[in-house]
């Protein structure tokens, strides 16, 4: 049993009580924003892993195809041929939040040339690599989109995750073993309380019932030799007890 | 807006066949340079980063990957292929949620 360290008062109890009822109310909004954040998620999962596999190989074609080419016709041809295509596909990138986190959505438009170059002094394994990569280019604002939603949704959801935990585990039952702490310590101290108050009656109380008791028939000082009415009236006893009713 | 490629030569040729510009980077300073010029000009909507040069700079891309929406800045493959230690997508989810899926 962990508690925090704060001593056992009744403004403490209050204020932790109120923390208390904080804590759980943001472990139930956190909970659910958990949840959200799963089936988003899993929504994605299934896209985001077809996608990453075909796009890795699509790529491997080709980088395989573009190596080709540059073996056949030199590098600096191809950066020539490349000089002549003068469109690609248009991207506007949008965010929307889903709980908090930015969720790009990406549009494209347009695409670029068939074959823009010289057909006269190009090689076919040039068509090849340009073919490739135009299937890669047409993949890819589907791909950054999907990848940078599950990085995003995934790093968060660890984060909602450790704080949830956090709360559940450890700081929702420490509130509640310091709770349940003072307030037994309160009652302790009430039954104390009680107990000191009936045994002071009782002490109080005796002269009236039993002979007075020696404590009260024995001056303080006798500072006056035995002359001091003030003394003579306490060691009198009786009427002081009806102090405390 | 435009997209654009940082990192290795092939990729960077690659993509310029289909009328995609890039920068050509190999240290991490020449990354850093051109991250910087991308990510301050207006027309740049993705910027795609190979991953043999994102290595040399992980901390601030993974920032940009999970900051930057304007521009979407992504890791893609070079031509060596896939880095077997980066964690495929499905990873990333499996150790999000705790089960596989």
């Amino acid at each position: 049993m962990t508690r925090i360290n704060v001593p056992p008062t009744r403004s403490n109890l209050l204020r932790i009580k109120q923390e208390l009822e904080f804590a759980r109310e943001g472990y139930e909004i956190l909970d659910k924003k958990r949840e959200v954040l799963s089936t988003e998620l899993i929504r994605l999962a299934h896209d985001a892993e077809t996608l990453q596999k075909q796009m890795w190989e699509l790529l491997n074609t080709a980088y395989r195809a573009l190596e080709k080419t540059e073996l056949t016709m030199g590098q600096e041809r191809v950066e020539w041929a490349a000089l002549a295509v003068n469109k690609t596909v248009e991207v506007q990138v949008r965010a929307h939040g889903v709980m908090g986190v930015p969720i790009p959505t990406v549009e494209a438009r347009g695409e670029p040339p068939e074959m823009p170059y010289s057909l006269g002094d190009t090689r076919a394994t040039l068509d090849e690599a340009s073919a490739a990569f135009r299937e890669v280019l047409n993949r890819i604002p589907e791909l950054s989109e999907l990848m940078t939603s599950v990085w995003r949704l995934a790093r968060e959801l660890r984060k909602t995750q450790r704080r949830v935990n956090a709360l559940q585990y450890i700081f929702i039952p420490d509130y509640e073993d310091t709770v349940a702490f003072i307030e037994k310590a309160l009652e302790e101290r009430e039954r104390e309380e009680t107990f000191r108050l009936k045994r002071l009656k009782t002490k109080t109380a005796r002269p009236t019932i039993g002979p007075p008791t020696r404590e009260y028939e024995q001056p303080y000082r006798d500072i006056a030799g035995g002359k001091s009415p003030i003394y003579r009236d306490i060691s009198g006893g009786g009427p002081r007890s009806g102090e405390f009713g | 807006m435009k997209m654009l490629v940082i990192g290795h030569p092939e990729t960077v040729l690659g993509f310029s066949l289909v009328g995609v510009h890039g920068q050509v980077a190999r240290t991490a300073e020449e990354v850093n340079q051109a991250l910087d010029e991308a990510l301050s000009a207006e027309d740049v909507g993705i910027v795609l980063v190979t991953e043999d040069v994102a290595d040399l700079i992980q901390p601030r891309m993974d920032q940009l990957k999970l900051r930057s929406t304007v521009p979407l800045v992504v890791e893609i493959p070079g031509p060596e292929g896939p880095r077997p230690d980066r964690p495929s997508l499905s990873e990333v989810i499996r150790r999000a949620i705790g089960v596989r899926i």
